[in-house]
Order: structure tokens, then C-alpha cells, then sequence
């Protein structure tokens, strides 16, 4: 369940992320936009959830793992 | 006095109202220009370049939040510096039949979002063996064989796509009823099947997270994420709001 709540919350500051950086008004040739370190961020945010699915996907192996040895028992 | 440079958050209408008493970037604190019946909101920046932060996300992101609560906002790209106090009122006012029309739009909604995740190798499953069957070796044995193994591949490919576009549409159909207007992109990762965002009039809010909820009880092989409310970004796209990705310096 913690799993859970922590992957919302990364995929909710994704969203996030990607609406401040990306939508929002712009108005090209008017405004300067100068903005470091975008990709460090996305990078970051990647690796976070990169880390989440790989952790889900390895408990629902395990999980698999665990049934059919139960059932092989 | 004129500042050298301004950072911008956001045009609003209602530029009579106080600014909501909260920090802009850097602690500065921000400001109303107003044209007619539009406001920019903007704080003092001392240098053009503004560090991509979560800090600084965020920052922005409460800003704009915070002039939500009491008026209608049409949230700017993070990162825009202008010269100064002069060319933020300029833009307001070149573009004021704009952005007088684009808070028209959004005003009494919100933005929500919706990603959902499925397990894109539940379509694979069983066909993901298909090219290699009958063959000790991964490589192709001839140019038929790989020709072949090209169009299976890319029939599959064909079949995910359709798959997707319909599983999404299940869901994307009913929640775009209850919006006034919503953006949709199916597969921009594997397991990402769908990220959508629908501008939903305050009042329907409720009734938006119910069927969200609805969809994520008959879909249990899917999971939902919905997220907001959120300040309109994906929704001030009028004729004065160009939408290319900015180039971002690193």
C-alpha cells in the first residue's frame, strides 16, 4: 500500500512537472525563457519512477512465485 | 519605479482583487499590472535565467494555485522573464481580446488530470514468442524470415495501438462528457496507456472523481490515477497562446 501511495505521489509531481514546464502560456518572440536544468529534473522523476514500477513488478513476480509454489505444495 | 526585469505567473481577470499574501520565486514579492480588465501577476527577478527546480516548480506552482482560489487564471509557461515592468504590460495589452476570451473559457473550471497505467505486455503475452518460434537462433534464417518476423511485429504493434485506442476510449468518453473541453495522449510510454486532462466546471468536480472511480472499479486490470484540480495549462491554448515545447537552456 505504501508502494502505492508513494508511486501517486511521484506520478502526481510528474504531472505537475510536466504542466509547469510544458502548458501554460507562451508567447513566443516576447518573452525571454530561460530555463536551466530541465533535464536534470525530468531525469530525476524518470529514475523515481523507473524505481516504482520496477519494485511493483518485481513483488507481483513474487507474488506469482509464491502462489504457484503453494499451489505446488 | 521600473524594475529591470519580472518573472510571470499568470494573467487573471478581476485585477481590482489583493494579491494572495504568498512568496513568489526567490521570496519576491509579486505584484498585479493591470490593463482593463486583466492582470499580470508577476515578481521582481534579478537575472533572466530561472533554475528548473522542484523548489522553484513548485513555487510557481503555488502562485498560481493561490490566485486561483478567487479568480480566473490563465497559468504562464515556468520560466518566462520579461525586460521589465513595461513589456509584461505591453503583452497584456496586444493580447488583451486574447486573453480577455481565453479566461472566458476556463473561468468557473478546472483542470483535471487523468493517467492511467496497464500492463501493456498483457496483449504480447503468448505472441512475444511468435518470431523466434521453430528457430534455435534469434537472427532471421533468411530474408523471407525476416521479412516476415518485420510484418508480425508490426501488426502487432498495429493491434497494441488499436487495443489502446479502444480501452482508452471506454474511458476517455464519459469523463469528456462531463468537461467542457479535454486533451487526450494514448501511449506516450508503453504502460502509460492513456494521459488525458479535461477542464470540469467546479461544480462537477465530484461528479468527475465518482465516474473516475466507477471506470476504476469496471476496469480492474487498469489502474487510475486523477489528479487536481489544477490551474488550466493545458486549456489556454487560444489563438494568441502558441503551444511549442520552449527551448530550454541547460
Amino acid at each position: 500500500m505504501s508502494d502505492r501511495v508513494a508511486r501517486e505521489k511521484e506520478v502526481t509531481l510528474l504531472d505537475l512537472v510536466d504542466r509547469v514546464l510544458n502548458k501554460g502560456v507562451f508567447l513566443w518572440g516576447e518573452v525571454t525563457l530561460s530555463v536551466a536544468d530541465v533535464d536534470l529534473v525530468y531525469l530525476g522523476l524518470k529514475v523515481m519512477l523507473t524505481s516504482v514500477e520496477t519494485a511493483e513488478q518485481m513483488r507481483d513476480k513474487h507474488l506469482l512465485q509464491a502462489d504457484s509454489d503453494e499451489k505446488a505444495a | 519605479m521600473s524594475l529591470p526585469m519580472v518573472y510571470l505567473y499568470a494573467v487573471t481577470d478581476w485585477p481590482e482583487l489583493p494579491l494572495p499574501d504568498i512568496p513568489g520565486l526567490d521570496q519576491a514579492r509579486i505584484l498585479g499590472l493591470s490593463f482593463g480588465e486583466i492582470a499580470a501577476v508577476v515578481s521582481p527577478r534579478a537575472t533572466a535565467i530561472v533554475p528548473a527546480s522542484i523548489v522553484n516548480i513548485r513555487r510557481h506552482e503555488a502562485v498560481v494555485e493561490a490566485l486561483m482560489t478567487d479568480r480566473s487564471v490563465i497559468p504562464a509557461r515556468f520560466g518566462a522573464v520579461l525586460d521589465d515592468e513595461r513589456a509584461a504590460r505591453r503583452i497584456i495589452e496586444s493580447h488583451y481580446t486574447g486573453f480577455l476570451s481565453n479566461l472566458d473559457r476556463v473561468r468557473g473550471r478546472v483542470e483535471l488530470g487523468l493517467r492511467v497505467l496497464w500492463d501493456g505486455a498483457q496483449l504480447g503475452t503468448g505472441q512475444d514468442q511468435v518470431p523466434s518460434h521453430g528457430s534455435t537462433s534469434s537472427l532471421p534464417a533468411s530474408g523471407r524470415a525476416y521479412l516476415r518476423t518485420r510484418l508480425e511485429a508490426e501488426r502487432r504493434e498495429q493491434a497494441q495501438q488499436e487495443r489502446a485506442a479502444a480501452v482508452a476510449n471506454e474511458l476517455h468518453a464519459p469523463l469528456a462528457r462531463l468537461s467542457a473541453e479535454s486533451t487526450q495522449q494514448l501511449l506516450v510510454t508503453p504502460r502509460m496507456l492513456m494521459t488525458a486532462a479535461y477542464l470540469v466546471n467546479t461544480d462537477r468536480v465530484a461528479s468527475f472523481r465518482k465516474m473516475v472511480a466507477d471506470l476504476s472499479k469496471a476496469h480492474p486490470a487498469l489502474r487510475l490515477l486523477c489528479t487536481g484540480p489544477w490551474p488550466p495549462y493545458n486549456f489556454t491554448m487560444g489563438s494568441v497562446l502558441p503551444t511549442e515545447r520552449n527551448e530550454a537552456h541547460v
